[in-house]
């Protein structure tokens, strides 16, 4: 059943960590250029450099470097950033909460938009509402989530400027929050107009993060409905007097879902993965926004801290997916 | 006998790019309360299509032309999709073909069976569970508990279609049809459904339309049998005189292909209430 | 009129959009190759004292900067020029180099199947399901920044697309009356492959070359715009966006120019994919 699913699942992150740690490791130290070089100040000595590379652990084997900065992982502590001079777990662990929000925000509203446009393209098959879902999808299919977050800067920052365009919060209000999920936080402490503040900032990138997902959910789901509603208990509930409404929510949806979250589940960690420039544009201070700045600044701790919480990332989320499936499913759910 | 169902007339056209297709032509048939009237032709005669047409389930490209199909006195060709929803499994039924794919898969048996419950006869949950149960004891499946929180897929052929038939009979229709209910089961588990329709059918009012190649079969259940051929009756007689003398030469050479001990067979093994011999749980 | 109809349906969907698509390719074309004699200016020549002038249609508009300058007063009109050469090299080379990697792989595991098909397929799979411009980014952060970093980014990542269509393609191929009547006369392997199935998906190649294209100038804009492509002083469309961000409320139109010459290049390369994909499609069928 799923307790023991999820578990054997989770047990399988480790030795999948270990993999991506070794990749991850290995790439960035054959990598050219010296990142010892960036944090140097000018007129440094030769002896100052050779202290830092010692400093890093920079000066020894790449299996030694390995077996030390692994060492040093399963301790927790994945070393100090080159460029930010902090510690990299508490540099991560202080920005994750925000890309969380923003990607789970994404998702839910990706699922919730595609499925509706899906089941309205459905029920209205072969008349206007049809041809103006499968418009707007195909021009959302399009269009990617770096220039969707553009084009809303400049219509509803710029333009008609009614949200705001930057960062996470109003810095304005003030509000001693205890944890970094502000979100979760301020809904939970009744907090609504900080509530309101943090949706209308998060609103713009959400929105671009959650348009490409919502255009495949709907293509799938849509073009699966369809399957569905020739199938013989679809008839059957036809002729038990059942609504077309009802037939479509109660009886097909979910038989349609279940090819729909097989198809489509890779495209959620493209929402993951999307965070990046997302973050970027918008200058939400997430986890997605330092890893670039990680990545132009060369600061190794940081980029394999971030890679190693990115496939953390993409593991729940694949655990997720492959949950929902079996939720859905009978016949997996049960074995 | 007062008959339920009239149909007088009835034409009905297929397109396919932009040309009309007759399926039906000139279609008359009644059939009276109570009951069980077989309908035999070849494939393509158009059964299938009468009987979607009595349901109120065509296909999109379909159209009736002229002609009425009177039910209980009014014709439901008229009728828009609420009225016919609510003459639906209210009134007139179905017992399907292939019970494989006519179950919801990812719906439990129980609930398929309890929802025409609710929306029909006005039960609760409740009630529509305790009537449920009853009715898959009366389909005799056995443990009708256990699998109402069964899906599909846990069920062999056989036990599917005793849910199917529970869900024709439960909200007591006039009339249910039933297009060769058996053709998708193998042999032995056929006659235990034919068995089991036959039975609750004579425990009940309902008019039964059977739809079958077997002449066989038919003339084993069925008081009456009408004989179809491309889009038309061609003839209407009570089962023993059509195997006695059959009028239209279609009806005889039907006959012919036929093995001929099934006349000597009728009555035998018909009314006897043998219990499912299998219920395997697949 | 059937007939008619079908004609004007063809001609409206297949061949409009490869002539609006065309044309914009063409223009995108001209202005990166003659770029140096069509840019009124130097396109790095700074004016510190002209900065952020507004396009010709605003009343403050200076005549010597037709589409204003950004915040170093240099001529925007002459970094879209310039930027469109970078697009159009890395459009061009890499989504060529791409095709060719992926047509490759491609028509091998499709053509000899076996232990070399599973495994292109199966890395197909693997390669698929990462989410592209994060692996993009780190594979720059790899192999470092630079127009070259920049293409093979792309080729790396995006061969897949050729390689899966091309093997389905030479799958289907493989089992049609031609082939075998080829293999009866006696053809070689490597002669069926190069003579026989090749230019049977070179239709299907151009269309999704085409909209390769499309692609990568969109990777090329992303990489530039969070500053992994080109070094910062040269013109790119990312790099002005990314400029333009920074004060969007005092000059939206530096960041607007580069997006909508994107968003034209982009559906433009789109056009005439799709539209070539049309056209070319029923003739393959015949
Ligand atoms: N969905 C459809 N669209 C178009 N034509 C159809 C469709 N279904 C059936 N037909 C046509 O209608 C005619 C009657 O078909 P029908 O299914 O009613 O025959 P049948 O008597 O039930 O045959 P069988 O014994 O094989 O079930 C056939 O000629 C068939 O080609
Ligand atoms: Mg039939």
């Amino acid at each position: 059943m799923a307790p023991r699913f999820i578990l054997r699942r989770l047990l399988l992150i480790l030795p999948t960590l270990f993999g991506v740690s070794i990749i991850v490791f290995v790439l960035l130290r054959v990598i050219p250029g010296d990142p010892i070089v960036m944090m140097i100040p000018p007129g440094a000595t030769q002896a100052d450099i050779d202290n830092l590379r010692q400093l890093y652990g920079l000066d020894k084997s790449i299996l030694d470097q390995y077996l030390i900065w692994f060492g040093a992982v399963l301790d927790g502590d994945f070393g100090i950033s080159i460029s930010l001079r902090q510690d990299v777990v508490g540099l991560i662990v202080s920005r994750l909460p925000a890309t969380l929000e923003l990607a789970l925000s994404a998702m839910v509203l990706a699922v919730v938009l595609g499925i509706t446009m899906a089941i309205i393209g459905t029920y209205w098959q072969n008349r206007w509402p049809e041809a103006v879902i499968d418009g707007i999808s195909g021009f959302n299919q399009a269009i990617p989530d770096f220039l969707w977050g553009l084009i809303f800067i400049l219509m509803l920052g710029v333009l008609w400027p009614i949200l705001p365009i930057s960062g996470r919060i109003d810095p304005r209000t003030g509000m001693e929050f205890t944890t970094q999920f502000y979100l979760a936080e301020s809904l939970l402490r009744g907090e609504f107009s900080i509530l309101a503040d943090l949706v209308r900032h998060m609103l713009l990138p959400m929105v671009a993060l959650a348009l490409p997902l919502t255009a495949v959910i709907t293509r799938t789901l849509k073009a699966s409905l369809f399957e569905t509603m020739t199938q013989d208990y679809i008839m059957l509930s036809e002729i038990k007097g059942f609504s077309r409404w009802r037939i479509l929510i109660v009886e097909a949806l979910r038989n349609a879902l279940i090819p729909t979250v097989a198809l489509s589940g890779v495209q959620f960690n493209f929402l993951v993965g999307g965070t990046v420039l997302i973050e970027r544009i918008f200058s939400y201070p997430g986890i997605g926004n330092m890893a670039i700045g990680a990545v132009i600044d060369r600061d190794l701790p940081l980029i394999q801290g971030l890679i190693i919480t990115f496939a953390i990332i993409f593991i729940f989320t694949n655990l997720l997916i492959d949950l929902s499936y079996r939720l859905l499913n009978p016949r997996v759910a049960n074995e | 006998m007062n008959s339920i169902l009239n149909i007088d007339d009835l034409h009905l056209e297929v397109r396919r790019d932009h040309i009309a297709n007759p399926v039906l032509s000139g279609v008359d048939l009644s059939i009276k309360i109570g009951e069980i009237h077989g309908l035999v032709g070849n494939s393509g005669a158009g059964k299938s299509m009468l009987a979607k047409a009595i349901l109120g389930i065509l296909p999109a490209a379909t159209r009736i032309s002229s002609g009425v199909i009177n039910f209980d006195g009014k014709d439901i060709t008229r009728l828009d999709s609420k009225q016919r929803r609510h003459l639906a499994s209210r009134h007139i039924a179905m017992i399907p073909q292939d019970p494989m794919t006519s179950l919801n898969p990812v719906r439990r048996v129980g609930k398929q069976v309890c929802d025409v419950l609710q929306l029909h006869m006005g039960m609760d949950r409740g009630k529509a569970q305790q009537e449920t149960q009853r009715l898959l004891d009366n389909v005799q499946i056995r443990e009708p508990k256990t699998v109402m929180r069964m899906y599909p897929f846990e069920l062999s052929g056989g036990m599917r279609q005793r849910v199917l038939i529970a869900i024709a009979f439960s909200c007591k229709p006039e009339l249910i049809i039933a297009d060769e209910p058996t053709t998708a089961l193998d042999v032995t588990v056929q006659r235990q459904i034919l068995q089991l329709i036959k039975q609750l059918q004579m425990n009940s009012a309902t008019a039964l339309l059977f739809i079958s190649h077997d002449l066989g079969v038919v003339a084993k259940i069925c008081d009456r049998v009408s004989i179809m051929q491309s889009g038309r009756i061609v003839e209407c007689q009570t089962a023993e005189s059509l195997f006695d003398e059959p009028q239209h030469a279609y009806t005889q050479s039907l006959l012919e292909t036929t093995s001929k001990y099934y006349r000597f067979d009728r009555g035998t093994n018909t009314h006897s209430e043998t219990p499912a011999e299998h219920q395997d749980h697949a | 009129m059937n007939e008619f109809a079908r004609r004007f349906g063809s001609f409206s969907s297949g061949h409009l959009r490869v002539w609006l698509g065309g044309s914009i390719v063409l223009l995108l074309i001209t202005a990166a190759v003659f770029a140096p004699w069509i840019a009124p200016h130097d396109p790095l020549e700074q004016d510190l004292i002209s900065g952020l002038l507004p396009p010709f249609w605003s009343s403050d508009y200076d005549s010597t900067y037709l589409l204003g300058t950004d915040s170093l007063g240099r001529d925007l009109l002459s970094r879209l020029i310039y930027g469109a050469r970078i697009a159009l090299i890395v459009a061009i080379v890499a989504a060529t180099l791409a095709a060719v990697l992926g047509t490759v792989l491609g028509l091998l595991a499709g053509y000899f199947g076996g232990l070399f098909d599973t495994t292109i397929s199966r890395m197909v799979d693997i390669w698929m399901s990462f989410p592209p411009v994060l692996l993009s980014i780190v594979l720059v952060a790899v192999i470092g920044t630079g127009l070259h970093s920049v293409i093979i980014a792309i080729v790396v990542i995006d061969w897949t697309r050729f390689c899966r269509v091309v093997r389905a393609e030479v799958l289907v191929q493989r089992e049609q009356d031609y082939i075998t009547s080829a293999v009866t006369i006696g053809l070689g392997r490597w002669t069926i492959l190069w003579r026989e199935i090749l230019p049977n998906v070179v239709p299907l190649l151009i269309t999704l070359l085409t909209l390769e294209m499309g692609i990568a100038i969109i990777v090329e804009a992303i990489l530039s715009f969070v500053g992994l492509s080109v070094s910062s002083d040269q013109a790119t469309w990312g790099g002005l966006i990314q400029e333009g961000r920074q004060y969007v409320h005092q000059a939206w139109w530096v960041m607007t120019l580069p997006v909508l010459c994107i968003i034209a290049s982009v559906l433009a390369f789109n056009a005439l994919g799709d539209g070539l994909r049309s056209m070319l499609d029923p003739v393959m069928r015949r």
